[in-house]
């Protein structure tokens, strides 16, 4: 239903985004994960038809987003990282003109703006003016104002930032309620554990280059052949990070709060010889454990945190 | 809601027409409802925002204000005179000067602002990706503003149907200004509306608002100026030349009013769309309006009148025109979409007569100046039509004989036509050169376009008069270094036609120079020629399909013979 193919976009000499190609099925969420500058929202509005690449194109349904622009916009819904609102203009009368922009008439227009206010529980506010509301009853009201139309593809740039824990639990409950309508669903953040629950597929990006895709767990299994150990000793833990450093296959030994960290890419072998070494050396080993790579350290180890 | 409904749905709104079989209200309503849902959405939000903002309350109440302040103070000032005397017209002007204020200087920069607001606060953004075309997105704006100037009207109409019992004032004369009034805001409007296109940059935007401030500022003291002379005057409505000339400007008006709606549309629709060929459509139709009319002056309405001045005029304005719309055309790209490609002409004669309609900078050189060619040929046809006419042998159609009064004024209005199209060409084809150049650099607009080619003949000008002044500071008069200013050297063979030894230099350099310009065109213009039409994507073509069966549902099938409903 979307298909990224060999995208580029310059800025002068900056690569906003360089050759990323990647696919989303129909009634599939795909997460778009990045640094803030990593080339998401750039991407995102050559989808949704707002820019052009440089090189490459965006197709949604079959149709290219650069030659069939028109058609793109029938068949999507596009929340930006900013509200885009009228002064002197209440719910209703904002809804009412985005469903009129997308040519719903009569009945089937007064059903659409009823319809998406209950969706996003904005109907006890139809005549309050937009300017009254708070930010997470605006982005409610942006993700109205993209689904009026009804569109099987929906593109949310950031739906979450800047929104307190309860407006976020709220917007995460409605994209799972569009993910179960069956809409096909891209949605950036930069933070990884947001969309790792809703996401079917996700794509990690940073300096415009896709570095990683696939499910969450498919991208932590290929990160897992690194591990990451935990040693507690009841004392000397200095001249342990330093015996550690000595040995070979270790990597990054360091000492935080007491405890002495390090990372290896062997087998779980490696790791029971050097616990039995570490004994023997004289260590007086309390705790000894294999460290799980949470998401966090995921993105951490995908991106480097280079800003363009 | 259906994740499948890829199509949305103004075609499932079309049924959606009045219900005629409940109640007399209820009928009104439906088809109150009804007509309200094909009113263009942004007219309607507007209208409703309008109602809200405090910036047209204050403007409505202040021309309320104005209007009774003035209604008390001219009955106080006349005194008796409103009873004896004929003080209409007095009393008209000071309404007109209430009313002139919003008409030519708020609505327009209204429209101006609420367009350019649009594009600062990204909100443009939200209207560009729904399924409103951005020739609607203009058409919504301007419903507006006349949504608007109708309010002011309608709050002053009252006041001038007083002033005509007053006397002094025909009523005829103030619906003609009225009328005036009405399409002079109207046209401000739109030119408010194109300028918000021209560029998102705020710095951009703040010069040219500042630009668009100065220059309503002049249109309303300028249009006070005139209705001081039409209030007083007391017009031919009874000589039909006085409505021919309504007639002419009114063609104008449509013809420059179509292009500028299209070029502000054009400046707003996606890249990939054809944003040129409807533009010069309506610039073929406009100059067939104008060629039309001076046919028609020509043949039907004065056949023993001179005709030379005429042409002179008409040369001059199409040669100022097509520079316009050729520094314009030199700004689009020459690189043509696949989308403008799939509508390619494909047949030898559709190449030959339609490239010239599609973008492309090298295109838009040659339609200007074959259709300026054209239209000046047109014109001297008819002059040497009428020279043979007039003196009833060949040799005035050969220019031959320049014995009479007549012929000279002829040929010399030829002679100028020349030099007016070279010039044309001369400033074209630099220009071409310099945003080619520029090209390189950055994309340039059509903005940019213009004010490169504006600068080049500014340098035109002024270089010339710089350097005869420096070589020879005492010598005022004209010289061949002037060859390059245009309007100089059409001052000087008017003014100075016979026995002027640089009329010669002027019909052989600069026509020569132009041909040389135009033939070194022809390399870039090749380029654009070898597009030719690709096939549409399968995807558009099955759902162009799709949306034609839509549309066009198969007729059901008819019952043959007994046995069919089995």
């Amino acid at each position: 239903m979307i298909e990224l193919r060999s995208l580029h976009r310059y800025f002068g000499q900056t690569r906003a985004v360089d050759d990323v190609s990647f696919s989303v099925d129909k009634g599939k969420v795909f997460g778009y994960i990045g640094p803030n500058g990593a080339g998401k929202t750039t991407s995102m509005r050559i989808l949704a038809t707002l820019d052009l690449p440089s090189r490459g194109d965006a197709f949604v349904d079959g149709f290219s987003a650069v030659n069939d622009p028109d058609r793109v916009r029938r068949r999507l819904g596009f929340m930006p990282d900013y509200f885009g609102t009228y002064p002197d203009v209440n719910v209703r009368e904002y809804l009412d003109f985005f469903a009129r922009a997308y040519g719903l008439m009569g009945a089937a227009r007064r059903q659409s703006v009823g319809r998406i206010m209950g969706f996003t529980k904005l109907d006890g506010l139809a005549n309050k003016p937009i300017d009254g509301l708070s930010k997470g009853m605006k982005q409610r009201l942006c993700l109205g104002r993209a689904m009026v139309h009804d569109p099987a593809v929906m593109i949310l740039d950031e739906p979450a930032a800047g929104l307190d824990p309860r407006a976020r639990i709220q917007l995460r409950e409605m994209i799972r309620e569009l993910a179960s309508m069956g809409k096909t669903l891209l949605i950036s953040s930069h933070i990884l554990t947001e969309l790792a629950e809703m996401c079917d597929t996700v794509g990690i990006i940073e300096q415009g280059k896709l570095l990683a895709m696939g499910s969450v767990a498919e991208i932590r299994k290929g990160l897992a052949a690194r591990h990451q150990v935990r040693v507690s000793v009841l004392e000397k833990a200095d001249d342990l990070a330093q015996w550690l450093a000595s040995r070979e296959g270790v990597e990054l030994p360091r000492q935080e709060n007491g405890d002495v960290w390090w990372e290896h890419s062997r087998d779980q072998h490696f790791e029971a010889d050097l616990l039995r070494d570490m004994i023997g050396a004289g260590f007086r080993v309390s705790a000894y454990t294999a460290h799980a790579i949470s998401l966090e350290d995921v993105f951490m180890q995908v991106t480097e945190g280079h800003v363009q | 809601m259906n994740a499948d409904a890829a199509i949305s749905t103004p075609l499932d709104g079309e049924k959606d027409a009045p219900d005629t079989s409940a109640g007399f209200w209820s009928r009104v309503d439906a088809v109150l409802d009804w007509c309200g849902d094909r009113l263009n959405p942004l007219l309607v939000k507007e209208t409703r925002q309008a109602l809200k903002s405090k910036q047209f309350i204050v403007t409505f109440s202040l021309v309320l204000g104005c209007v009774w302040f003035w209604s008390m103070f001219g009955i106080a000032m006349m005194g008796t005179d409103a009873f004896y005397g004929a003080s209409g017209a007095d009393m008209f002007f000071g309404y007109i000067c209430v009313l002139a204020f919003p008409l030519t200087v708020v609505v327009p920069f209204s429209a101006f602002r609420s367009l350019a607001a649009e594009r600062e606060d990204r909100t443009y953004e939200l209207l560009a990706i729904t399924t409103l075309t951005s020739r609607k997105v203009i058409a919504g704006k301007l419903g507006s503003a006349i949504v608007q100037m109708l309010v002011y009207f309608s709050a002053i109409v009252p006041c001038l149907a007083f002033t005509y019992l007053l006397r002094g004032i025909d009523i005829l004369v103030i619906a003609m200004i009225l009328f005036y009034y009405f399409f002079t805001s109207l046209a401000l409007a739109m030119i408010a509306l194109f300028v918000a296109t021209l560029t998102e940059q705020r710095h951009w935007q703040i010069a040219l608002s500042v630009l668009l401030v100065a220059g309503l500022m002049f249109v309303f003291f300028g249009s006070l100026g005139l209705t001081t002379q039409l209030a007083y005057e007391v017009w031919p409505f009874s000589e039909w030349e006085f409505w021919a000339a309504n007639a002419g400007m009114l063609t104008a008006y449509v013809g420059y009013f179509a292009l500028i709606f299209l070029a502000a549309a054009a400046q707003l629709t996606f890249a990939a769309e054809n944003r040129s060929t409807a533009l010069r459509c309506v610039m073929l139709l406009h100059q067939m309006a104008w060629a039309g009319w001076m046919f028609w002056v020509a043949f039907a309405v004065a056949p023993g009148g001179r005709y030379s001045p005429g042409l002179i005029v008409f040369s001059l304005g199409l040669s100022a025109h097509w520079f316009l719309m050729g520094a314009m055309m030199a700004g689009e790209s020459p690189h043509l979409s696949p989308r403008v490609q799939r509508n390619l002409p494909q047949t030898f004669l559709g190449r030959m007569f339609f490239t010239w309609f599609h973008p492309g900078p090298g295109t838009g050189f040659g339609f200007a100046l074959t259709s300026l060619a054209t239209g000046i040929g047109l014109g001297a046809l008819l002059l040497i039509a009428r020279s043979a006419n007039e003196t009833g042998n060949l040799s005035a159609l050969l220019f031959l004989d320049t014995a009479t009064g007549s012929q000279i004024d002829h040929v010399m209005a030829l002679a100028g036509s020349i030099v007016a199209v070279s010039h044309v060409g001369i400033y074209l084809g630099l220009g071409r050169f310099l945003v080619r150049f520029v090209r390189k650099f950055t994309e340039p607009s059509i903005l940019i376009s213009l004010l490169l080619h504006v600068v080049l003949v500014a340098v035109g000008t002024a270089a010339p008069l710089t350097i005869q002044w420096t070589l020879y500071p005492n010598d005022y008069g004209y010289s061949a270094w002037q060859l390059f200013n245009p309007f100089w050297t059409l001052g000087e063979l008017f003014s100075r036609w016979q026995g002027n030894a640089h009329v010669p230099l002027m019909l052989t350099v600069l026509p020569l120079l132009a041909v040389g310009l135009t033939l070194a065109q022809l390399p870039g213009l090749f380029k654009e020629l070898h597009y030719v039409r690709i096939p549409k994507p399968l995807r558009v073509s099955e759902e162009d399909e799709e949306l034609h069966k839509r549309r066009h549902p198969p007729p059901p099938p008819t019952k043959k013979n007994p046995w069919d409903d089995e």
